[in-house]
């Protein structure tokens, strides 16, 4: 039997701090311009979703997850910076406070008045997808009926420094966020495509791809030769395909979706353009694989 | 057809804690009230007020002290569990770490050694330091490739980390999930805390001189498994896992929810996901900081739930400090140790109830027998976080 989870809205934001989407609200624009970069990103994504807060809040029956590669890393440097410089004495409460993963996802909780489960995890770039998994799997093990789900990052000067160091490379851009409505989340908009399946995994030289494609195809109760194949970043295909069998498409993605964000724009901009059902397969270089199934409703 | 039993028990647990390497040293000194609080020894901390810690001195300085500690003790947890990893597929192995610092250390140094360019840094030596790299390296000591994924949820980290493997093995996700939770003490974090004014140089649970929280450092990992898989392999179960609940309070950033609603709701969801209701419950893990406004919180929350002096609770953070991200991991440890031996360790530090407490049924000055039931391990951080699971006797 398999278990679909519906999808709606949908926004991606990358926007500068005084050029908000339309949807989001006065006071929720207010409180963003206080924020961190990391918050501010999240605010203005699921402002594009939700628009105006809940107002009987918080509402305990809408959770959160946010996937993020590299988290607060912005915020943290900042934070190390006048440490470094000033001492003890240069310990701002203000930005430490924000140098937790999670402090994003409570921002929106706080803005939109959401209560219910709320977590942050981080699987490397497929953090997108890895979010969605999580989420879908609170909306089936019976928790809240409705789920938003925020793949976000935002590296700052040294994380793009940081990273340049490790040998990772995402020349699409090093912030953005995209939110996503799931399940039955009010003022989400009507259903947009199914999601069957979401599995995700690790291993070096991803010989163990091909069970996490197969895990996800599995779900959705469609067999892997029944999907069209999408991989989400330059020179994906030349593993991908190998390691499934069969031919697959890379995607440019449109609007500069970038590291946790870029699996799921892949995986809503396919579906939303393709009559097929369709395999994503996103992956990082620390090894962490995830696949998703869905489909246009 | 054949009925396969997916509900996750605990096979294995281990821990490094500031008493040192293993369960027994962690249970002996919390049943004898030992705290190990002292002036940190680790960096330099001249300039930090306060400057009290519970340090794990039993580890081999190295450049990646968080992904140490965490393996040190899920080897305890592998050998406990006696599991043979050879004989379980490794797509259906899965690893999940909550942390709220993982390689900072490592990332602290590397932004300071950008006017050293004597310091040579190398991919490799900055692979610590992602908030993932613990997991992977977790995932690469054991062999798994199932989902391996890092938990992020501030001070309630390690208990998110538990919740989400009971899940992956509830949906047949992974056969087996090595859960648990790791961070460090650095100088970034105690100076942080210490601007928050969050800090104390002892921290007193519950008590009505205490001042705030004082940090720790630590790993604890669990083996959970599907309860068919264990005994199919012969594996021991010593804990059932039973329910996961979480929330957020959405109302503030650092300081909780003072009513407690938050807590309150995570406890519930819990409980309710379990099939039991409070007056079941035998025992609670506090998330007990010390803090003004936490404990404050945490006796309204418990109160909503199981009433005034409802179900004898205690706090560990007395003894060996905070531990952020594996502090709920260690106190889910410490509830599967109380589920085994029928005794719940007193409140280190907590001489003098607080008024706004008193409606809590503490645990203080001598370990206290407890009746075999479902405990309840709480948890609670930054940015409104609240989580909470309940384990029962196997």
């Amino acid at each position: 039997m398999t278990e679909v989870v519906a999808i709606r809205a949908s926004f991606a934001w990358g926007g500068a701090a005084g050029d908000w989407p339309d949807a989001c609200p006065e006071a929720v624009r207010a409180r963003a311009e206080r924020i961190d970069r990391f918050g501010q990103l999240a605010l203005g994504a699921v402002g594009g979703v939700l628009g105006t807060p809940f107002e009987a809040a918080p509402r305990r029956d809408v959770g959160i997850v946010v996937g993020t590669a590299f988290g607060c890393i912005a915020t943290n440097a900042a934070y190390q910076h006048r440490l470094a410089a000033h001492g003890a004495g240069g310990a701002s409460p203000r930005l430490f406070a924000a140098t937790v993963s999670n402090a994003a996802a409570g921002e929106v909780g706080i803005a939109y008045g959401i209560g219910g489960p709320t977590l942050t995890v981080t699987a490397g770039l497929v953090s997108g997808l890895a979010a969605l998994d999580v989420a879908r799997d609170e909306l089936l093990l019976g928790g809240v009926p409705g789920m938003v789900v925020i793949a976000l990052d935002a590296l700052g000067a040294d994380g793009e420094r940081w990273i340049a160091a490790s040998g990772w490379s995402d020349s699409e851009g090093s912030e953005g966020a995209l939110a996503v409505a799931l399940g039955d989340v009010p003022g989400g908009g009507d259903v947009s495509a199914w999601l069957g399946g979401v599995a995700t995994g690790w291993a070096e030289a991803h010989e163990g791809l091909y069970a996490v494609a197969a895990s996800a195809a599995a779900q959705s109760g469609r067999a892997l030769g029944e999907l069209r194949v999408v991989t989400c970043r330059p020179g994906d295909e030349t593993v991908v395909g190998p390691a499934l069998g069969r031919p697959v498409e890379a995607l440019a993605v449109v609007g500069g979706a970038v590291l946790a964000a870029r699996g799921l724009a892949v995986l809503l901009q396919v579906v939303c353009s393709s009559e097929d059902a369709v395999l994503v397969v996103d992956r990082c270089p620390s090894g962490q694989v995830a696949a998703a199934v869905a489909w246009k409703a | 057809m054949s009925f396969v039993d997916l509900s996750p028990v605990v096979t294995g647990v281990g821990v490094l804690t500031p008493y040192g390497p293993g369960v027994g040293p962690l249970w002996d000194g919390l049943v004898a009230g030992r705290a190990t609080l002292a002036p940190i020894r680790s960096f330099d901390a001249s300039d930090l007020a306060p400057r009290n810690a519970a340090e794990v001195r039993t580890l081999a300085p190295g450049p990646d002290r968080a992904g140490a500690m965490l393996l040190a003790a899920a080897d305890e947890a592998r050998g406990h569990a006696g599991i043979d990893l050879e004989t379980v597929s490794p797509e259906r192995i899965g690893v999940v770490v909550g942390t709220t610092l993982a390689g900072m250390g490592v990332f602290e140094r590397w932004l300071g050694s950008s006017t050293s360019p004597a310091t040579r840094w190398d991919a490799a030596a900055l692979e610590p330091i992602p908030y993932f790299a613990p997991a992977i390296r977790l995932a690469r000591h054991f062999g798994s490739q199932g989902p391996t994924l890092t938990t992020q949820l501030a001070c309630a980290s390690g208990t998110a980390a538990v919740g989400v493997a009971a899940g992956w093995i509830r949906r047949g996700r992974c056969d087996v999930v090595f859960a648990g939770g790791t961070d460090l003490l650095c100088r970034y974090v105690v100076a942080g805390f210490n601007a928050l004014r969050a800090t104390a140089d002892e921290a007193k649970p519950f008590d009505v001189a205490r001042r705030g929280l004082v940090l720790g450092e630590g790993a604890a990992v669990l083996v959970l498994e599907g309860a068919a898989h264990a005994a199919a392999r012969g594996g021991a179960a010593i804990a059932r896992l039973t329910g996961v609940g979480a929330a957020g309070d959405a109302v503030h950033m650092t300081a909780p929810d003072r009513t407690g609603a938050g807590a309150a709701h995570a406890m519930t969801v819990a409980l309710h996901r379990a099939g039991r209701v409070a007056s079941d419950v035998a025992f609670v893990s506090a998330h007990g900081t010390g803090t003004p406004y936490n404990d404050a919180m945490e006796a309204r929350a418990l109160e909503t739930v199981f009433g005034v002096k409802g179900v004898p609770v205690n706090s560990i953070k007395g003894a060996i400090g905070h531990t952020l991200g594996a502090a709920g991991a260690i106190e889910a440890v410490l509830c599967v140790e109380v589920l085994r031996r029928g005794i719940a360790p007193p409140t280190v530090g907590l001489v003098d109830v607080a008024p706004e407490c008193t409606t809590l049924d503490l645990v203080m000055d001598a370990p206290r027998p407890v009746r075999r039931g479902p405990c309840i391990s709480t948890s609670s951080g930054f940015a409104g976080a609240n989580a909470a699971i309940v384990l029962e006797p196997a």
